[in-house]
């Protein structure tokens, strides 16, 4: 059972401490996101890397479009990993849509988890007239969006390249390497565009009742200040840091600020 | 340094690590359609994309270029500054300080129009390819299925007759008669279809839908009664339909043989049509009382092929993936609804032209 979700997820674990800190990874690219970050935990925590399954190397076969056809079935994966790894007290990190499936897990199984950290969520991409919410697209953006992403593989083909990593004595094979930490298969790649951009949770907000630190950039298209203020305001007790950076990833263009962002935190 | 750059064959462009343009060459300017001194400075990188290429730069590119400090062969397009698009290729670089903190980024950027044209091309060649391949794939299961079916009906009326007895003896007749006329209908309906020129939309003719289905019941006389099975076809005489004769047999006579071969041990098939309009369909609908699938463990791979479901040996998994490609070349659809031990509802949507 264990080995199978390892593998399944493709978990990775490192660190000395008892206790567990999570992180998830959101739409796009994999568990690599978190290497300006993560490493610094790894003295007193049990860190969890994983990437969510279709994503990464997860394992290929694990896909189910009718399990991951809502972010519950992502839920429900890192519900069973931290049963199944035996974590408690766990910190949990979701980046953009994965701190969407951070919060849900959190409301669902509330004795597993004891912080939260979202980075740039979003409870909903598309602007609602009708309650006058700002998510930053509208509904013709979402569909402009998912043919720009749809028309490109990043070299993803069936036959995926075969993963040598960093074999010094080849260094031609080095570029086989290039853009995998974000190639995907195509058909998996777009279910989990719909599943991110078109999602609404904004009635989910107010049902978190963990500690929450919430990182939202200064200048985000993905996610715009707007929205930050939006879940800042509709999960109670909340804190909200924003981060003098450009960009949907704080923690790859300003990892030094977001890292103590965490740890301060971490350390209340 | 900028006179090379400005006579690059190929755009480049540098940005500071927030994306702010410090640099963009002369062939980049004239691609784009802008001004030099309206970018330097003031634009950034995304500002040259559209909503979706924002995303991806933000989801794919910008992530991969702080990962691994390049990225290679990215497809996506830019916004003239008439808000028309090109196709380009874009190639990035990060420089890191002594102290490793990103300062520049470095892009060529390659106009790929003809290529993504030729591109198209080819996808539109392999969708037409894919097309005649379903065709012929159809074609080859109708011949294989619907004429042998007629044929085992031909047999099936020899092997009951009684020589001897001069009114079985006409009735055979009679029946022999009427399955060789069903039969060359359906080589007829075959014959229309391949030497169809265009490929997109098959041929059809407008069908007196009751007449169809007491052909294809026909076809299946023997094995109706040797199951015991009855069926009730509550379709109206004036009931008509605009579709392919061949592919509307094929679908009809799949449904129906499937409803008697996985007939449940325990009662004679009871087979129910009926007739509906919805939603711009005419829906067929064909009710049995059989085995029934097991609908949570098998609804995503019903109609996948050489999916078997009853463990039964003739099964090849066949009928229900050609008969839905069948549908879906006559613009309709195949639905299911099942519970295991109470019986199957397969529904078929016809256009209603």
């Amino acid at each position: 059972m264990q080995k199978s979700i390892i593998s399944r997820n493709n978990i990775n674990i490192n660190g000395k401490g008892s206790k567990a800190i999570v992180f998830l990874h959101g739409y796009g690219c994999d568990q690599n996101m978190w290497r300006f970050v993560a490493p610094a935990f790894e003295d007193d925590y049990k860190v969890v890397l994983l990437d969510l399954v279709g994503c990464g190397y997860s394992d290929p076969g694990a896909y189910e479009y009718h399990k991951y056809n809502s972010l519950d079935g992502h839920v429900a994966d890192i519900i069973e990993i931290c049963d199944v790894l035996k974590l408690e007290n766990t910190i949990l990190v979701g980046h953009s849509v994965s701190a969407i499936i951070a919060g849900l897990a959190s409301i669902r199984r509330p004795d597993l988890f004891q912080k939260l950290i979202m980075v740039c969520p979003s409870p909903r991409y598309i602007n609602d007239e009708v309650t006058g919410y700002i998510g930053g697209f509208d509904e013709s953006d979402i569909a402009e969006m998912l043919d720009t992403l749809n028309d490109n593989y990043l070299g993803w083909s069936s036959a995926i390249a075969p993963v040598i990593m960093g074999n010094p004595d080849k260094p031609e094979f080095s570029r086989e390497l290039v853009n995998s930490f974000c190639r995907n298969n195509p058909a998996i790649a777009e279910q989990f565009a719909i599943l991110t951009f078109t999602g609404d949770n904004r009635d989910d907000l107010a049902k978190i009742k963990l500690p929450t630190l919430i990182f939202q950039s200064s200048q985000d298209v993905i996610a715009p200040m707007e929205v930050g203020l939006y879940v800042h305001e509709h999960i109670a007790g909340s804190s909200l840091k924003v981060i003098n950076t450009s960009g949907h990833c704080p923690h790859l263009t300003a990892p030094e600020p977001t890292l103590s962002g965490m740890m301060d935190f971490l350390s209340t | 340094m900028n006179t090379v750059m400005n006579i690059l064959p190929c755009g480049f462009l540098t940005t500071s690590k927030e994306g702010k343009i410090t640099f963009i060459n002369k062939y980049l300017t004239e691609l784009l359609a802008l001004k030099k001194e309206d970018v330097i400075g003031r634009k950034l990188i995304l500002d040259f994309f559209t909503v979706g290429g924002k995303v991806y730069f933000e989801t794919h590119i910008n992530p991969l270029l702080l990962m691994q400090g390049t990225v290679a062969e990215i497809s996506i397009e830019l916004l003239r500054s008439d808000k028309t698009r090109i196709p380009v290729l874009l190639h990035g670089i990060i420089k890191r300080d002594s102290k490793d903190e990103p300062t520049t980024v470095y892009y060529t950027i390659f106009d790929i129009s003809q290529r993504k044209k030729y591109e198209r091309e080819l996808l539109l060649a392999s969708e037409k390819q894919k097309l005649q391949n379903d065709r012929l794939t159809n074609l080859a299961y109708v011949i294989s299925h619907n004429v042998r079916s007629h044929v085992a009906n031909i047999s099936g009326i020899i092997s009951v007759t009684d020589m001897d007895d001069r009114e079985n003896r006409n009735w055979a007749f009679d029946m022999l008669n009427k399955s060789a006329n069903a039969l060359d209908d359906t080589i007829q309906h075959l014959s229309t279809i391949m030497r169809a020129r265009d490929n997109t939309n098959l041929p059809t003719e407008t069908l007196n839908v009751k007449d169809e289905i007491n052909k294809v019941l026909q076809i299946i006389q023997l094995s109706i009664s040797s199951s015991n099975a009855s069926v009730h076809c509550k379709v109206d005489a004036r009931e008509h339909l605009t579709t392919n004769p061949a592919y509307f047999e094929s679908v009809i006579l799949n449904l129906l043989t499937n409803a008697i071969k996985y007939r449940s041990p325990d009662r004679d098939p009871d087979i129910h049509i009926g007739i509906a309009k919805e939603g711009g369909y005419i829906i067929l609908e064909v009710r049995d009382n059989g085995l029934g699938i097991d609908m949570n463990k098998h609804r995503g791979q019903l109609f996948g092929m050489y999916k078997t479901f009853h463990g039964n040996k003739d099964a090849k998994g066949l009928g229900l993936s050609i008969s839905r490609a069948q549908m879906e070349a006559m613009k309709g659809k195949i639905e299911v609804e099942s519970t295991v031990d109470v019986g199957t509802t397969f529904k078929v949507f016809f256009r209603d032209s």
